[in-house]
């Protein structure tokens, strides 16, 4: 299927997830990141630079759409898309742990940092609860999301894949 | 030192999460949209009004799997014997739900009739669990104006605090960046009621603080906007107190239980006029 429309189809699906649907039926403090899902998902699959792209255009997207701080989510899903490219490089797209996991981890971390920000700007919270109840929880499904992704997008782009793999044969 | 100074992934991830915190921290509840993110929303906003409401039939759906009980289970099996009544009882709930809300919001009104309202759709939530803001379906083009105060058919909900020509983003009372001037509606006490970021909490709180020393709070007390600052009309309802903690060594006196449910907002008003408004003019 073709590149391109494969990235349209995910960006609408991955931002009506994120600002529409999971924010509506998460009531448990667990907000999985769709986009970031998607972005590991097609950096592993197409390489650092179109996963950074994808993450990039739709993370600013979601910041105008939905969010107040614009560029946060842009500049977190570039970051995503950069790091799971690497593993691209390594492991090619054979492997449905290394993109699930490297979302969870890179959920992990945005978190974090958010839990940081919020903490300096005078929130006050039990890091504890918030790591048991919303960041661990929300990394989780976060990393099913992009096994799931990585499910529906590895046939989808079988052929791509296949000429990278021509092209830069693994390390 | 020096080998961790040449690992130069290492070095990017630090500077990129260093980065990162910097525009978390960033203060942007309170700016004014550029060009292309108002063309930007005002072009996807149909196309975010339709996908929300072409969401309730989805969250219904997924509501009712995970609420199985036993009865339902026997339930179901009769009812896949009635797939269209079944059908035509889902629509009639929905509407009937969407009546009751609306209902709520017209019984609001008709209680405050000095003020003026733009009813909207939420369209949009933020994608974290860190701030409590959200978008909705109307702007420029409706009459409505930064810092005005939003509110549902249960009482107060935020304000707005950017504006697009047909859409605008609200800051929900809950969230940790706002406060609110209110008063204990039974003593007439006046104070401050803030957000309060309650993670892992089932259900959302704010803290009431600078009370006078000798007011007479007790859980249950009504608390409404006070009408300070003009943003918010006097007597809208805000919460209910839950606890009362007066230990003189933090400047906390109560914590609040907002009366909207803000889990479950679906159609909110803006007040594009009020009488204040007008008496200033």
């Amino acid at each position: 299927m073709n590149k391109k429309i494969i990235f349209a189809v995910s960006a609408a699906v991955c931002l009506y997830l994120d600002s529409i649907l999971f924010a509506r039926l998460f009531t448990f403090d667990i907000l999985p990141s769709a986009l970031l899902a998607a972005t590991v998902s097609l950096s592993i699959l197409n390489g650092p630079r179109p996963g950074a792209l994808f993450g990039g255009i739709t993370g600013l997207l979601l910041d105008m759409l939905a969010n107040t701080r614009l560029g946060f989510s842009a500049a977190m899903f570039v970051g995503a898309g950069l790091a799971a490219g690497f593993f691209q490089k390594k492991y090619y797209a054979d492997n449905i742990v290394v993109p699930a996991l490297t979302a969870s981890v890179l959920f992990f971390i945005k978190e974090l940092i958010m839990a940081a920000a919020a903490s300096i700007g005078g929130g006050r919270f039990s890091i504890a609860a918030v790591l048991l109840r919303s960041i661990l929880p929300g990394a989780v499904c976060c990393g099913a999301l992009c096994a799931l992704f990585h499910l529906v997008l590895k046939p989808l782009m079988a052929r791509q894949v296949k000429r990278r793999r021509a092209e830069k044969p693994a390390r | 030192m020096r080998n961790i100074l040449k690992n130069r992934p290492l070095m990017i991830a630090l500077i990129a999460i260093f980065l990162l915190l910097i525009l978390a921290l960033a203060p942007s509840g309170d700016r004014v949209l550029t060009f292309i993110e108002t063309a930007a929303g005002g072009i996807l906003q149909p196309a975010q009004t339709f996908a929300t409401n072409a969401s309730n039939a989805i969250i219904d759906f997924i509501r009712g799997v995970f609420n199985t009980t036993d009865a339902d289970i026997e339930n179901q099996g009769l009812k896949a014997q009635l797939a269209q009544l079944e059908q035509a009882v889902t629509e009639m709930e929905a509407l009937r739900k969407e009546n009751e809300r609306l209902k709520a919001l017209l019984d609001f009104t008709e209680a405050t009739p000095e003020l003026s309202y733009v009813t909207a759709t939420i369209i949009a939530r933020n994608s974290t669990v860190w701030y409590d803001t959200f978008t909705l379906n109307v702007g420029r083009a409706q009459g409505v104006k930064r810092n005005m105060a939003v509110v549902s058919g249960k009482g107060l909900v935020g304000r707005v605090s950017q504006i697009g020509a047909t859409y605008c983003k609200v800051i929900a009372i809950i969230d940790k960046s706002m406060s609110v001037s209110v008063m204990v509606d039974r003593t007439r006490d006046g104070g401050m009621a803030r957000g309060l970021l309650e993670i892992g909490n089932d259900v959302d709180t704010m803290e009431l603080y600078y009370l006078p020393s000798d007011s007479d709070l007790v859980p249950g007390d009504k608390i409404v906007t006070s009408g300070v600052g003009g943003i918010y009309p006097k007597g809208i309802s805000v919460g209910e107190v839950r606890e009362v903690s007066r230990d003189g060594a933090t400047e906390r006196n109560a914590t609040i239980t907002p009366t909207v449910d803000f889990r479950r907002l679906e159609e909110v008003m803006v007040i594009v006029g009020m009488p204040t408004e007008d008496t200033d003019e």
